[in-house]
């Protein structure tokens, strides 16, 4: 246990009753003392004597100084259980999380969510946000134990009266409680993110706890982005079937002097009834709150329980884990661990590509992993979003970038080009000094098979989240090429970096996917802001246009309508030619030295019947092939042999003979050349 | 004509690109490497007087199948060929990672003169046979010496000429003639006559009304150039040692395997070009006849005139309203 | 009689296709110089040079090999190679070998490629092929190409071991396994030492290991080492000071020669074939 140094003794003592369940007027019968005294300790205006002390120590059960070294109570795991909210007493029903319906629960669209969290969370801004996804499919003996630890005897019957088949929320509900029966399965996602602030604060004033656990429209914002923990939180409800999430923190700083295992559950139903009672739907898995009517809040877990719930964290780095209980992918109605695997790998490198790359001497804002199991067995090992792998193009521009190694000519098919594209930021209301930001154009020759659309220009700011995906349109005469526009602070630290990274964000909608006129812009900045960003985004576009342009050269000589009659381009062959061809060949050298072979042959319609021979030629490297003759040949169907001929039978359309090579007319070994079998008019071999 | 070998050989593909090229130590822009043309230009206005050109070129092989196959110490390396100058150049690569394989292919300016094939080629043992081939690049690179940009021109030569001009005198002859064909030499060429009133104003036009006539004179003119293309190389087609005849390389080849399907339809290739020979030789018949069908069939012929033959009657139509 | 030109000139093969007609191919009308010069024009890249050198060696060979022209080609493919000092890319210009045939020196190619007469064709003729033709067939650039792609580096021997042996000439030049310089000597060495010195058996050597070479990277087996251009580059700079001498053979580019080891290397696997391959023997 820490010891938080000067933390008071009342602090602490307020903690314990409350941890305890214990009012100030109980401790104060027990140790025969006034109410007023017990109220005098808690708020410090007082210091209880040696002897009350110890009498407190064995009253909350603790060890004998243990109020000394402010030693922690844990939370006995038997007191936890589900508190569910009642309904309003007005009657009013809310039919589910309303913010989750402002998403759709794709699984790519949670790892967007959840990663921008995370990334808005950053704790130590010198080193990346770890983020780790671990889909976890549970069955039997391992999935009974964890359903105890949840303790699903409490919910089971609110989930079932929930189940409102007429519901889009019920359905998903019902579906999810019938294969939990039918199949004895269960999907859990866990979302760990390491050097992240954890869920700090209070259990229901302001913070990031209350922010997440208690208010889901709210938007906690930070001073870094919009939107952290923000309605994005809601896409993780959304993605379980049952609306519920079990989540673990470790504090970035501490709470009731404590940072380690700070854990709670909370689930979203849509209102419902069970037996006379009436639910608002919304519930909590913590311990009682003796000052709010028994609401749960979170508990200070031990290890084991840590365990049993599937939240144990790999390192005691600050940051928080959630756990999505039974996990689906609307997209893909359920799905298999394998699709789920893959979509969250694409969530995850679609949006924040950019956020991972790593320069030469610069950490990556981001670094995430998705792993999939099944029981204890690795469906799909940890693997590490490479952004290189599902961005080559764009992220070998970033990373050039960040290396100081882009070019000023494209040399090379791995070249990064820079320029400079001049954004004017106008003054804010009152000052009067506009200046220049210089943005950075990136292009680059798109990668060798490649799926992205070609001839795109991305564009981010200091988060290097893709604020737009511009189209800049073919370049004749030039490979496809990407391009991407780094502004404000992703061009680096700066001053100037950080007024027109302050621009660039007030010209953003909420959805955060354009530079444009905004209310927010009208009033914050001097006129003229809405024709500077015309002015940018037409520039980009032309840049990146000139930048691809290779150098002029001298005008064709062919005229354009001659151009495609005067190929001397090899044809494609005629898959149905109009005489007989031999479709398949196999075959092998037999022990002796001897081709042996099967050729399948191709007829075209014809009325008299073709005779053609079969001609074996030894392949040269150049010229054509030296020929060979035939020991045997022997029709198979569709055709007879005469005289070392091929007589095809009228009206056939496949026919099919073997034959062996005669050693002796080989030119040189069968084992060292290339066997040629063809069919040729003319008369027999020479 | 279906092949075997007497090994076992991949069947999954081997990648060849281009990721850069040098001139005397000086990067060309990359949009002269084209990697969906697979052709590198090397012709950079104002650097004409260059001695080598350095390629970097990076081979992908089925890295799976390389892995579970029979086949060891496997080696891949570049072949840089030109005929016409009978180079061909072997340059090992290096394995970079598995199954990608990277080196440097220099070209001497003095050794090339107009387009270098560049191809990949894979070889191991097998059976305890060294070097063996096992694989080879798909699709060829076209390094081209002469062009300016990475496209594709695999088409005949074309020159504008005012064939009454100086320095042109072997087309003085024809002086009056819209355009001449010339199929002898490494490279045949199409001279159009751009004294010739109105030819050049047509095949120039960008103009959607001119577009009809355009097509149609420049079917008339292709239509030509595949009959001369085509007489000219079965007159001087090569013979092997038994008098059969051979196939010629070069454009002479392609022009025949273009039009040998059509002259020839129920014959393949190999036999068609004996026929061809023997046709030639003795009673011609309806050779002639085919060839000019042929030469129709590449330039096109029935869709271009009768578009055209479509808008001139449209137009007399218009007019007599 | 027209007086031979002063310098060596490129000529169209369309000009030189339209004049040589039948009668000028069986040598019953003169070559029509006149028009011919219309259409030479000046190499573009090359200085201009003159032909007496060449002429001297031609009329050199006429002297030595009057009733044997055959003959001439071993001792005339060095030497030529040696005065004409072209690059490779030059040598691809059909327009300076046209020109050789047609102006410099038709009477050589009268001399050693007149046909005979047959039935079909009862005047004999020479055909068309050796004053315009490809590079394997043309009179003078056979020999050039022969000169370069058998020489040893500056050792012109294997020339003459080649030129010696019409099937090579005829056969094997026009392969494409005579690009890689250890093939092409191993080879030599097999014809030199007569395992393979009979025309036929020679023919049938260069046609086993052309087939053996589509599915045996010989290239692989046994590494060429790069051509040094510069040697080469220096090489044809000098061609203004040398001297060709008759009696001995003249020095070529020193520009590396083919890597013993490989020679050997491939050597040995000819060998083998020659005694597997019954054709080879067989004639022998």
């Amino acid at each position: 246990m820490t010891v938080d140094e000067g933390e008071p003794f009342g602090v602490w003592l307020g903690r314990q009753l409350r941890r305890r369940g214990v009012s100030q007027a109980e401790l104060a019968k027990e140790l025969d003392v006034t109410r007023a005294a017990v109220s005098a300790w808690i708020t410090g205006r007082a210091e209880p004597r040696l002897e009350k002390i110890e009498l407190i120590e064995r009253f909350l059960g603790l060890s004998s100084g243990a109020s000394v070294t402010r030693a922690e109570l844990s939370d006995s795991a038997d007191s936890l259980g589900w508190y569910h909210r009642p309904a309003h007493r007005d009657g009013g029903r809310e039919l589910g999380n309303a913010a989750a319906y402002a998403f759709d629960s794709d699984l790519a669209v949670l790892a967007r969510e959840a990663t921008q969290n995370s990334l808005d969370e950053r704790f130590d801004p010198e080193r990346p946000v770890r983020v780790r996804y671990v889909l976890h499919e549970l069955t039997g003996e391992r999935l009974h134990r964890f359903l105890k630890a949840l303790h699903w005897d409490d919910l089971r019957d609110h989930l079932h009266a929930a189940a409102d088949p007429l519901r889009k929320t019920g359905r998903i509900l019902r579906n999810g409680l019938q294969d939990l029966a039918e199949k004895d399965s269960l999907v859990l996602l866990r979302i760990d993110d390491y050097n992240a602030s954890g869920l700090t604060g209070p259990e229901y004033g302001d913070g990031r706890f209350a922010a997440v656990v208690r208010r889901q429209l709210d938007s906690h914002k930070s001073t870094t982005a919009g939107g952290s923990f923000g309605l994005g939180k809601a896409t993780l409800w959304a993605s379980s079937r049952f609306g519920l999430v079990m989540m673990h923190s470790t504090l970035s700083e501490t709470y009731e002097g404590q940072r380690e295992r700070r854990l709670i559950g909370r689930l979203d139903l849509p209102w419902h009834e069970l037996g006379d009672q009436q639910y608002a739907g919304p519930a909590w898995l913590g311990v009682p709150d003796r000052e709010r009517d028994g609401t749960s809040r979170s508990w200070w877990a031990d290890e084991r329980t840590v365990e049993e719930l599937y939240l144990s964290r790999g390192s005691d780095e600050p940051g928080t884990s959630f756990l999505v209980v039974g996990a689906y992918d609307a997209a893909t109605e359920g799905g298999d661990l394998e699709t789920m695997h893959e979509n969250l790998v694409r969530g995850v490198a679609d949006n924040f590509w950019a956020s991972m790359i790593a320069g030469r001497d610069s950490a990556p804002m981001l670094e995430a992993t998705v792993e999939s199991l099944r029981n204890t067995t690795t469906v799909r090992p940890e693997e590490r979003v490479d952004p290189h792998r599902h961005q080559p193009s764009r992220s070998r521009a970033v990373r050039a970038f960040l290396n100081g190694e882009t070019v000023e000519r494209i040399t090379d098919a791995e070249a990064v080009l820079q320029k400079t594209v001049p954004l004017t930021v106008p003054p804010l209301k009152g000052r009067r000094e506009a200046f220049e930001h210089e943005a950075v154009l990136l292009v680059t020759p798109m990668a060798d098979g490649e799926e992205e659309r070609p001839n795109r220009l991305v564009c981010m700011r200091g988060t290097r989240m893709i604020v737009m995906d511009r189209a800049v349109g073919e370049v004749v005469g030039t490979p496809p090429f990407q391009a991407v526009l780094l502004a404000g602070l992703a061009v680096g630290e700066s001053e100037e970096n950080a007024a027109a990274e302050a621009f660039l964000r007030t010209a953003e909608p909420p959805d955060h996917n354009d530079w444009k006129q905004t209310d927010d812009l009208t009033a914050t900045y001097a006129r003229g802001a809405a024709t500077r960003l015309r002015e940018f985004r037409q520039a980009m576009i032309t840049m990146a246009r000139a930048a691809a342009r290779p150098s002029e050269g001298p005008p064709d000589e062919v005229p354009e309508a001659l151009r495609g009659l005067l190929d001397l381009d090899p044809p494609q062959p005629n898959p149905a030619p109009k005489h007989p061809t031999v479709k398949s060949l196999t075959g092998e050298v037999r022990p002796d030295g001897a081709w042996q072979i099967r050729a399948v042959v191709r007829l075209p319609e014809g009325v008299d019947p073709w005779i053609m021979r079969p001609a074996l030629r030894f392949g040269t490297l150049s010229g054509g092939g030296l020929p060979a003759g035939w020991a045997e040949l022997e029709p198979e169907s569709g055709c007879e042999v005469v005289e070392g001929r091929l007589r095809f039978t009228p009206g056939a359309r496949t026919a099919a003979f073997r034959g062996v090579s005669d050693v002796a007319s080989h030119p040189v070994a069968a084992n060292l050349a290339i066997a040629e079998v063809d069919l040729v008019r003319g008369e027999s071999a020479p | 004509m279906k092949r075997l070998f007497p090994y076992a050989v991949l069947a999954g593909e081997v990648g060849l690109e281009v990721l850069r090229a040098r001139l005397d130590d000086v990067p060309i822009e990359f949009s002269m490497i084209s990697a969906a043309q697979r052709t590198v230009a090397l012709h950079e206005v104002e650097r004409e007087r260059w001695g080598t050109a350095t390629l970097t070129v990076r081979v992908r092989l089925p890295k799976r199948e390389l892995a579970d196959g029979p086949w060891t110490n496997v080696a891949c390396a570049a072949i840089v060929s030109e005929r016409r100058t009978n180079v061909r150049a072997h340059v090992p690569l290096e394995q970079d990672e598995p199954g990608v394989w990277l080196g440097e292919v220099t070209l001497h300016r003095e050794r090339h003169v107009n387009k270098a094939e560049l191809i990949a080629q894979v070889s191991a043992t097998v059976d305890e046979i060294d070097s063996r081939l096992i694989g080879r690049s798909e699709a060829s690179w076209t390094i081209d010496l002469l062009a300016t940009t990475p496209t594709k021109k695999d088409g005949i030569r074309t020159e504008w000429v005012d064939f009454g001009g100086e320095g042109a005198v072997h087309l003085d002859l024809f002086r009056s003639d819209p355009w001449f064909v010339e199929a002898v030499g490494e490279e045949p060429t199409l001279y159009l006559n751009k004294r010739f009133e109105g030819i050049e104003a047509i095949l120039r036009s960008d103009r959607a009304v001119d577009r009809p006539a355009q097509n149609a004179l420049a079917s008339q003119i292709a239509q030509e150039v595949w009959t001369v293309l085509f007489t000219s190389v079965i007159r001087g087609l090569p013979k092997d040692d038994q008098g059969r005849p051979e196939w010629p390389g070069g454009w002479q080849e392609s022009t025949l395997r273009k039009m040998l399907p059509d002259v020839l339809p129920d014959y393949s290739l190999t036999d068609a070009l004996a026929e061809i020979v023997a046709r030639e030789d003795g009673a011609g018949g309806d050779l002639h006849a085919r060839v000019a069908h042929a030469a129709a069939v590449q330039a096109r012929r029935t869709r271009h005139l009768g578009n055209f033959l479509r808008a001139f009657r449209r137009k007399a139509q218009e007019e007599e309203q | 009689m027209i007086s031979p030109p002063e310098n060596l000139m490129s000529l169209s093969n369309e000009a030189a296709t339209r004049h040589l007609t039948e009668a000028v191919l069986q040598g019953r009308v003169p070559i029509p110089a006149k028009g011919l010069d219309r259409s030479v024009r000046i190499h573009p890249s090359m200085e201009p040079r003159s032909i007496d050198p060449i002429r001297e060696l031609i009329d050199e060979a006429r002297k030595r090999f009057d009733d044997a022209p055959t003959e001439a080609d071993a001792w005339l493919a060095p030497r030529l190679h040696s005065v004409l000092r072209f690059t490779r890319a030059e040598a691809a210009d059909s327009g300076l070998w046209n020109h050789l045939a047609l102006r410099v020196a038709p009477d050589h190619v009268f001399w050693r490629h007149l046909g005979k007469a047959t039935q079909k064709k009862p005047v004999p003729m020479v055909s068309r092929s050796r004053f315009i033709g490809p590079f394997h067939t043309q009179a003078f650039a056979r020999l050039w190409w022969a000169a370069e792609l058998f020489r040893d580096g500056y050792d012109y021997d294997p020339v003459v071991v080649a030129c010696g042996n019409q099937d090579v000439l005829n056969t094997a030049l026009r392969m494409s396994i005579v690009l890689h310089r250890p093939t092409a000597q191993a080879l030599l060495r097999l014809v030199k030492d007569g395992t393979a010195g009979a025309g036929r058996e020679a023919n049938a050597l260069a046609k086993a290991v052309n087939a053996v070479a589509s599915t045996l990277s010989l290239e692989t087996l046994a590494p060429d080492a790069e051509p040094d251009t510069d040697a080469y580059r220096f090489w044809v700079g000098g061609r203004e000071d040398s001297l060709i001498l008759f009696d001995s053979l003249p020095d070529g580019p020193d520009d590396g020669r083919a890597p013993l080891d490989s020679v050997n290397r491939l050597e040995g696997v000819f060998r083998r074939i020659c005694t597997e391959v019954p054709a080879v023997t067989k004639s022998g």
